[in-house]
């Protein structure tokens, strides 16, 4: 995964859910009727993604401020992170 | 007017042509056969449900006799569902089951206007459980013993829902059981009215359960589900009951439908307030009175788990 490659929602009308006291929560794409399960790490990315494409080292950034781990913890975890994201059609690069 | 109304001489000859157009929950199905054991179950299991005059309904379930030899030796039933013939014929002992399963098939492939989820209800006081389990896991079982205990009975296999009310329809369908189920609910509940034993396709002995008759005439009323359920039967375990996350049990419910993804957003809006409104657990028993026990404590529980609200983006 390079570090420059920008990520972009796969359906930018993507929803959730999340409640008191849960650490899962459920996305639901719209444009692929299809619905997910997903870690708070999952979901962090992904509402960081809503806003913007970002790069792989941004969203790096991003999860290491708002989660307050290492930045090196968060690269060496995020490529499988975000493989499981893309096998489930929830992000791609920009450009694709 | 109900199938009782009918003498059964009249009852036979509409049943036959044009067909005996039965109000279950918010659907009608035009039932036309000519098997006299079609007939005589319709009598026994449908009696109390409300008749319509018809010609319109949702679908139409035919359970006719086939071509050639099939209908005098060793005869056989043929499933037509609105002229379609998705399953190779039984035998014609077979007729009422196959009207049961292929209800079920229509249900789960023909109702588009309403969203189909897989799960048994039941209800005390105006507030409903729904129990959205997988095959094998005793949902059936426990939803007939939680009925022989008191609680009102709302549905064996499908919750219908209105995406744009948000009402849960109930379908007071009779309760497979296979036997061994079916005699501890007899044990329980001497009134209770059991079918002439069917084989399923597996080879396993099965019953139906009459629903009680006051489930086909409040058939219309939506249900508020307080609580949902995923059941799990164990033999030899212990009773435990675990909260469940209500993110986890909408993907859950989501999975327990048919048609959830036909309705996009109103059908993910629409779930989650149903997920939003219960409280959730998955319950793993193996002693039935225990599971009653937790079942009556549930329901003198005044919490209203409407105040956990969600945050939605």
């Amino acid at each position: 995964m390079r570090p420059d490659t920008r990520w972009r929602l796969t359906d930018p009308d993507l929803v959730w859910r999340a409640w008191p006291g849960e650490t899962e929560v459920v996305a639901f794409s719209p444009r692929a009727g299809s619905l997910h399960l997903l870690t708070s790490s999952a979901h962090a990315l992904l509402q960081e993604l809503s806003r913007r494409p970002l790069t792989t080292a941004d969203i790096t950034e991003c999860i290491a401020s708002e989660t307050a781990v290492a930045c090196d913890v968060v690269e060496e975890a995020l490529p499988d992170l975000m493989q499981v994201l893309r096998d489930a059609e929830l992000i791609q690069p920009v450009g694709q | 007017v109900t199938l009782t109304h009918l003498p059964d001489s009249v009852a036979r000859r509409r049943l036959a042509d044009p067909g005996l157009f039965l109000r279950v929950g918010p659907l009608t199905v035009r039932v036309c056969s000519t098997h006299e054991s079609v007939n005589t179950y319709l009598r026994s299991h449908y009696g109390h449900f409300p008749l319509e005059d018809g010609p319109d309904a949702h679908f139409t379930i035919d359970l006719g006799a086939p071509q050639g030899v099939r209908r005098w030796i060793r005869p056989q039933v043929v499933f037509r569902a609105d002229g379609h013939v998705p399953f190779y014929p039984l035998p014609a002992s077979m007729a009422s089951a196959m009207f049961e399963w292929g209800f079920n098939w229509c249900i789960a492939r023909r109702v588009h206007h309403l969203l189909v989820l897989h799960c048994a209800v039941v209800s005390r006081g105006g507030r409903a459980v729904l129990l959205p389990a997988q095959p094998e896991a005793g949902k059936s079982t426990l939803s007939a013993a939680l009925v022989a205990h008191g609680w009102e009975f709302a549905s064996d296999e499908f919750a219908l829902v209105d995406v744009e009310t948000g009402a849960i329809h109930a379908m007071p369908r009779p309760i497979s059981l296979k036997i061994g189920s079916s005699d501890i609910i007899a044990a329980r509940w001497p009134a209770a009215q059991f079918s002439p034993d069917v084989f399923d396709l597996r080879g396993v002995r099965i019953r139906y359960l009459r629903p009680p008759i006051e489930s086909a005439i409040k058939d219309r009323r939506a249900v508020d589900a307080r609580w949902i359920a995923i059941p799990q039967y164990r033999a030899g375990w212990p009773t435990v009951v675990e909260p469940m996350s209500r993110a986890r049990m909408l993907a859950h419910l989501a999975d327990s439908s048919y048609n959830f993804s036909q309705f996009g957003r109103r059908g993910w809006d629409c779930l989650a307030a149903i997920v939003e409104g219960a409280r959730s657990f998955t319950l793993t028993y193996s002693n039935i009175d225990e599971a009653l026990a937790m079942f009556d404590r549930l329901s003198a529980d005044n919490e209203d788990p409407r105040s956990r609200a969600s945050t939605a983006a």
